[in-house]
């Protein structure tokens, strides 16, 4: 666990040392919830779940950044990439944990200086749209938000572990991102998706992470908890699998 | 004759180097082709549901979709070489430009060929005429063409425009960072953003004229006609090509 906490501290002092580009993205991010919000203004203009839908397009805009997805990845691909992946593996603490502990530092360093702001400047254009949100949606979206977490988590380092196969997975991020925007839910909510897409959508992890949240905290068509801590337990094995194989092929090339 | 000939020995060279990696080519290249098919394809289900997006129907949307993506691939082919501006001046190797018998602007781009555009070329062209069918509509080809030139150079221009601030600046990366979020906004109709900041795209970074102004000139919507859009593409591309000479004049070298 200290090992974990050492590695996050380093991940956000190193966040920190390197914040002078920021600003853009935080613009970036500004720019990216502004267009959304007007989009969905303009697409559900006199729909009866209007507010529920800007609500939900600032959320799904704003907490995703959290999940450092770049720093979880790169934290393996780089060092393989790079051939420094012999010194992390003879360090004391597992890959995994090592690269969770990274991100996590990331993830801080990221909530308070981009999704927060980024969520501000969503909820300022939306702010008539809140009224929906009580303590009860809270209390659903938190534990929804801190599985979508580990399973982002869990997802990025599976896919950084490729680089022990492909040498530069990067092209794998684009595949990814284009299925997050298909079967995540995060761009269209799940309700309005059509019945054979919301079932691909389902049994992919994707909507666990980018959809349920927001849908607990605007209310929408809620995605199940039990849906989500399963798809964490079915990544975490495969995680485990994909880390044993990787660290025997990291062996085997010399890196 | 001449410039022909080095165009031709560059594209063939940019080719051939991309062919030598292939892996990395069709990732490139299917990587971003499945980012765009994947958001007109959310686009269109959300059209289907919610009929229209400030007074663009679905395939009103899906034509401007395809004619903002077709401008982009054809700036990324012919202008993209533009990007690699500022990493040649802070190196030191934009000297080499200048001691051979060409245009440094046309040797920077030539050598920046795109190779891996066609397919987002493909999908941008095959949105256009999908849409086009849905809507019954049949605009002339060539005015089509002649927009299409245009809403490209202005992408261009606004590129070099900002690329060209490496001779000015230490670091124009931040401002050129800015216009790519401000692309964010050229997905979608003008027509969903306040007045101003339909000013701002319009008259301060005219990305508006990309493929809003065109495809609503061409679909007959907005009361513009496609005057203001033909013109904008070489009227922009003219100053910014000022300003690059204006720029280059600036050049010192590192000293390195």
């Amino acid at each position: 666990m200290s090992a974990v906490l050492a590695y996050a501290r380093a991940g956000l002092l190193g966040a920190l040392a390197y914040r002078s580009g920021l600003w853009l993205t935080l613009l970036g991010a500004g720019v990216l919830v502004t267009v959304q919000v007007l989009l969905w203004k303009a697409l559900t203009a006199g729909h009866p779940q209007s507010a529920a839908y800007v609500l939900f397009a600032v959320l799904a805009r704003t907490y995703p950044l959290v999940y450092a997805e770049r720093a979880v990845f790169d934290f393996v691909a780089r060092r393989v990439r790079e051939g420094e992946l012999a010194i992390e593996l003879t360090r004391p603490v597992g890959l995994a944990a090592a690269a969770f502990g990274h991100g996590l530092g990331h993830a801080l360093f990221r909530a308070l200086f981009l999704a927060l702001p980024a969520g501000l400047v969503g909820l300022a254009w939306a702010w008539g749209d809140l009224a929906g949100v009580d303590a009860g949606r809270l209390r659903a979206f938190l534990p929804a938000f801190a599985l979508a977490f580990s399973l982002a988590f869990l997802i990025n380092h599976a896919l950084s572990l490729l680089a022990l196969w492909i040498g530069r997975p990067d092209g794998v991020l684009e595949a990814r991102d284009a299925l997050a925007l298909v079967l995540g839910g995060g761009f269209v909510p799940l309700g309005l998706y059509p019945a054979w897409l919301k079932t691909a959508a389902l049994a992919s992890p994707f909507a666990a992470v980018y959809y349920a949240p927001a849908a607990a905290l605007a209310g929408l068509e809620p995605y199940p908890l039990t849906l989500q801590a399963f798809w964490v337990l079915a990544l975490a094995l495969l995680t485990l699998v994909l880390s044993r194989r990787a660290r025997a092929r990291a062996v085997l090339a010399g890196g | 004759m001449h410039t022909l000939s080095v165009l031709h020995q560059l594209a063939r060279m940019n080719l051939l180097r991309a062919l030598h990696y292939r892996a990395d080519f069709l990732a490139a290249a299917l990587g971003y082709l499945l980012s765009l098919a994947a958001l007109a394809f959310m686009m269109g289900l959300l059209l289907t549901t919610f009929r229209q997006v400030a007074g663009w129907g679905l395939y009103e949307y899906l034509f401007l979709f395809g004619f903002t993506a077709s401008a982009r691939a054809l700036w990324d082919t012919f202008f993209g070489g533009v990007l690699r501006l500022f990493e040649e001046v802070r190196s030191g190797r934009f000297d080499r430009y200048l001691i051979r018998p060409s245009s440094p602007l046309f040797l920077l781009l030539a050598e920046g060929l795109g190779t891996d555009t066609l397919l987002e070329l493909a999908l941008g062209l095959s949105l256009v005429y999908l849409a086009l069918g849905g809507l019954g509509a049949e605009p002339s080809w060539a005015l089509f063409l002649a927009l299409l030139a245009s809403g490209t150079l202005v992408l261009a221009a606004l590129h070099l425009f900002v690329n060209a601030l490496a001779f000015w600046a230490v670091d124009p990366n931040p401002l050129s960072f800015v216009l790519w979020r401000l692309d964010e906004l050229v997905r979608y109709p003008l027509d969903v953003y306040p007045g101003w900041l339909q000013g701002l795209l319009t008259f301060a970074v005219p990305y508006a004229f990309v493929g809003y102004y065109p495809a609503a000139a061409l679909l007959g919507k907005g009361g513009v006609g496609p005057a203001p859009a033909l013109l904008a593409g070489p009227g922009l591309f003219a100053l910014a090509l000022g300003f690059w000479r204006v720029s280059l004049a600036r050049y010192q070298g590192t000293g390195s």
